[in-house]
């Protein structure tokens, strides 16, 4: 499997839209999360203070999620980032 | 790794949970700042780890979220502890073996004397306890400068003395003094030599002096063998030390009486045990001090735990009393026959360690009587009958350089 890294990070106000993003192939790091609107091995939509995101691959987990910040291991194949998220 | 330590060393609970809505129950415990971790979901299970004092603030949150929880594995030293815990004893014997770590790191455990040398190991520890190294003291308030000076002005065979710490041991290391030359002759030291016992004379080795006996000669005790003072060709008389070997036959007459009733001290009854706890050079006794009647002897055993070289500084030292009673042993003739001729062969032995050497028996004696039982033999010996006797000078008029 080809390993890419793809790194996004979105960041505009940190006050109003404190949502942070890193992810590559294998895992994602999702900071400002509210709350889990969808949780399988295939699909994991989290929600933040920002919108909604999406991760879609294979053998998708949440290694640790504490204080906001959610970490995802896994096949990541694409990462949606909902229409209504603020985004700068 | 470290994670993983930091887990078992508080432990950590892996569950399961089935049915209901796994994202909230995610949620709300994210919100409520439980840390799950390692989360995974298989189907309609779903797994995760956490703390094991978090797991019990799980359960409501589950039955918001409607699952229902189930652990998998306990992991953590708590958890492995736990069917232990009515052994009151593992617990004491760790924090005993904490105690005594702490206090014995810095103490010595064994003093060990590495010497090629002909003094005394003993003489060395006592001059090095002396001057503070001894089983129990502390290795930092060793002084080495006052421990070289004190050791070596004690024992004067000494040339070098070094204490070097290893761990607990220490090693002490001593080198000994070259000896001064055995000087042969001095000029005060003049002497005879002198026949000790009877005999005749089969052999001389004379080193110094004059030989007044030869070969053949028969000898009382008190003969002079070798003079001290010596004739030169001018008339003058010299003085010298008397210096050689006379080798004699002699006869020895040795003579064992066995009585027929003898009365020894035998051991009898149980043994009284009187064990010590050893520590660090004290002895505790584990006993009660009841005075102990009659006669005794005593076994010591050391029971310490060693590598072969080294005993640790703790341990039991058995002591063992057995009672000791007065008891009339009678014997037939033939038993205080073969009993003589026992204590015999042993005063034989006794001869031939003193530089006799036995050649034949001449004759042997047997005297029975009611009670006694005497068996007497005479030996022919061939010994050193030489003593060197100073020699008392009367007035000055005897030319001492020739």
């Amino acid at each position: 499997m080809k390993k890419s890294r793809y790194v996004l990070q979105k960041r505009v106000n940190s006050f109003l839209c404190p949502f942070r993003l890193e992810y590559s192939a294998r895992q994602a790091v999702a900071e400002g999360c509210v709350r889990v609107l969808c949780y399988d091995q295939n699909r994991i939509v989290l929600q933040t203070q920002a919108g909604t995101v999406g991760f879609e691959g294979d053998a998708l987990r949440i290694c640790r999620m504490a204080d906001g910040a959610a970490v995802i291991r896994g096949h990541i194949a694409t990462v949606h980032i909902g229409e209504d998220t603020v985004c700068g | 790794m470290w994670l993983t330590l930091l887990r078992f060393f508080y432990g950590y609970v892996r569950f399961t949970a089935e049915g209901g809505f796994p994202e909230q129950f995610l949620s709300e415990a994210s919100k409520g700042g439980l840390q799950l971790t390692d989360t995974s979901r298989e189907g309609e299970r779903f797994f995760a780890s956490c703390p094991a004092g978090q797991y019990r603030l799980l359960r409501p949150l589950a039955k918001r979220a409607c699952m229902r929880l189930k652990i998998v594995r306990k992991y953590g030293i708590y958890f492995k502890a736990f069917p232990y815990r009515k052994r009151i004893g593992i617990p004491i014997g760790i924090l005993l073996a904490i105690v005594l770590l702490w206090v014995l790191s810095g103490r010595i455990w064994v003093v060990s004397v590495q010497s090629d040398t002909a003094v005394d190991e003993a003489q060395i520890r006592a001059a090095a306890a002396q001057s503070g190294v001894f089983v129990g003291c502390r290795i930092k308030d060793v002084n080495m400068q006052l421990l070289r000076i004190e050791a070596l002005s004690k024992l004067e065979n000494l040339v070098y003395v070094s204490v070097n710490p290893s761990g607990c041991v220490a090693r002490v290391a001593v080198s000994t003094r070259m000896p001064t030359p055995d000087v042969q002759y001095t000029a005060k030291d003049y002497s005879n030599l002198v026949a000790t016992r009877d005999g005749r004379i089969v052999k001389t080795d004379i080193y110094s002096g004059k030989g007044v006996v030869t070969v053949g000669d028969g000898v009382t005790a008190g003969t002079v063998l070798v003079s001290g003072t010596v004739d030169t060709d001018k008339g003058n008389l010299l003085l010298r030390r008397s210096k050689g070997r006379i080798i004699a036959e002699t006869t020895h007459t040795l003579s064992v009486t066995v009585p027929l009733a003898e009365t020894q001290f035998l051991p009898c009854g149980d043994p009284v045990f009187r064990p010590y706890l050893r520590f660090l050079g004290y002895d505790v006794p584990l006993f009660s001090h009841t005075p102990l009647v009659g006669r005794y002897t005593v076994n010591t055993y050391l029971r310490m735990p060693h590598n072969g070289e080294f005993f640790l500084p703790i341990g039991i030292v058995d002591t063992r009393f057995i009672p000791l009673t007065e008891t009339v042993i009678t014997h037939t003739v033939k038993e205080a026959g073969a009993l003589a001729v026992k204590r015999l062969e042993a005063d034989i032995a006794a001869l031939t360690d003193q530089g006799v050497t036995v050649k034949e028996e001449t004759d042997r004696k047997i005297v029975q009587t009611a009670d006694r039982y005497t068996l007497t033999v005479t030996l022919l010996c061939e010994e050193n009958i030489a003593k060197e006797i100073p020699l008392k000078i009367i007035g000055e008029t005897v030319d001492k350089n020739g």
